[in-house]
């Protein structure tokens, strides 16, 4: 037995006008609760109004592509996980203050020897979306750093390797011969675990993804035709 | 562009709380809810903030996804409109609306409109086939978010002949969409 519904005024009797409403959200406050509530026993209406969601939806989706800022990500992640802030360094926060002290000094030390002369400046920014992509567009790969995980993610948006052969990713830092950094599946998301080391050559580096024969290259370095390259952000 | 099947498999996973499934499906969608947010509020520095809103909420309703009985681009799309137009409202209250500096148009370009989907394009030819006005509330109270109050203002119409005006338009849309 449900409670019976509150009075509609007799213009408003047509449901589904109510549900484009309160798609465009047109509704007033009390128009809204008495809405969803009626939604909340009636499947009828929950359909009605995923039929006009869909359709005005399309009104959205004629807007013209355009990549955020890499910045943006990193605010999404600031606020959503907070507790990872600190990057992959978040790690030391589970060892205990004695040690993380002695780790700190041992850092202090390191500096002030020039131990880390070598050693490149840091790790890719969080977020930081590479576009990886052939002169003509013919292949977009589409390229993240998850800096909770310290992974390489990357994402073929378009186009694939010729057939018979595959894709294998090239990180190219500075006057360096290429490393492979692995290979790329055509569907899907391909997550790359890169070492530390490697990671931190890539602010600044070039990736650059090459069609070799199935299961890579075989020589380590690329065989195959260039077939598109993205510049990491410094 | 990623394919359908790909992003409702990311949106689900999102749902189980899946980071890499969410850091995949913002680079795979980003770009599209980015330009939206751009269109809507017209301010790249405001989208920039409308696109933290969107995937924030996207994260937290992704396990809701599945319930809602949407296509993937519907939903992402729905979120994102509706985080640019709480901001937009927001401005509006501290900043009532001024008929001289709102007369944005909102009908897409050539340029739009060529890029525009084939389901774009249905419910822009079938928005074509009301008057101009009638259509542009439409719009206005889909990509502005306008009450009815702010539409009956800008049309100087009374509240009651703006509802019932808007009312019959949807009834045309929907006749106009139904298969």
């Amino acid at each position: 037995m449900t409670p019976p519904d509150p009075p509609i005024p007799p213009e408003e009797e047509d449901a589904d006008l109510m549900a484009a409403e309160y798609a465009l959200r047109l509704l007033g406050p009390a128009e809204v609760e008495a809405f969803e509530a009626r939604m909340a026993h009636d499947p009828g209406l929950r359909a009605a109004l995923a039929r006009w969601t869909e359709e005005f939806g399309a009104l959205a989706a004629d807007s013209r592509d355009e990549p955020p800022p890499a910045n943006v990500w990193r605010g999404v992640e600031a606020r959503l996980f907070p507790e990872d802030r600190q990057g992959w360094l978040r790690r030391l926060g589970v060892i205990p203050s004695l040690v993380a002290g002695l780790v700190a000094a041992l850092l202090l030390l390191a500096v002030g020897q020039g131990w880390f002369q070598s050693v490149p400046p840091g790790l890719p920014a969080e977020g930081m979306p590479v576009r990886i992509a052939a002169a003509d567009g013919s292949l977009i790969v589409d390229a993240m750093w998850d800096d909770e995980t310290d992974h390489l993610m990357l994402m073929v948006m378009e186009g694939a390797p010729p057939e018979g052969r595959e894709m294998e990713l090239w990180l190219i830092a500075g006057d360096g011969a290429p490393v492979s950094l692995g290979m790329v599946h055509r569907d899907g998301m391909t997550v790359i675990e890169p070492s530390l080391a490697l990671a931190a050559l890539m602010p600044g580096a070039t990736l650059a993804i090459s069609d070799e024969p199935p299961g890579g290259s075989p020589t380590g370095q690329p065989t195959g035709t260039v077939m598109a390259t993205g510049q990491v952000a410094a | 562009m990623t394919d359908l099947t790909e992003i409702d498999h990311l949106i689900a996973r999102c749902g189980l709380g899946d980071r890499h499934a969410f850091a995949a499906l913002y680079g795979a969608t980003s770009a599209k809810l980015f330009g939206l947010a751009v269109r809507i509020l017209g301010n790249r520095a405001e989208a920039e903030d409308a696109v933290q809103d969107i995937y924030v909420r996207i994260w937290q309703n992704a396990a809701r996804y599945r319930v809602e009985g949407l296509s993937p681009w519907a939903w992402l799309l729905t979120i994102g409109r509706n985080a640019c137009i709480d901001r937009l409202r927001a401005r509006r209250a501290l900043q009532p609306l001024d008929e001289a500096a709102e007369l944005a148009d909102l009908s897409p370009g050539p340029e739009e409109a060529a890029l525009a989907s084939a389901e774009a394009r249905r419910i822009a030819g079938c928005l074509d086939t009301l008057a101009p006005e009638r259509a542009e509330a439409v719009r206005r109270a889909y990509l502005e978010g306008e009450t009815y109050d702010e539409l009956a203002r800008r049309f100087g119409v009374p509240l009651n002949t703006m509802r019932t005006w808007l009312r019959r338009s949807l009834i045309r849309l929907r006749e106009c969409l139904s298969p």
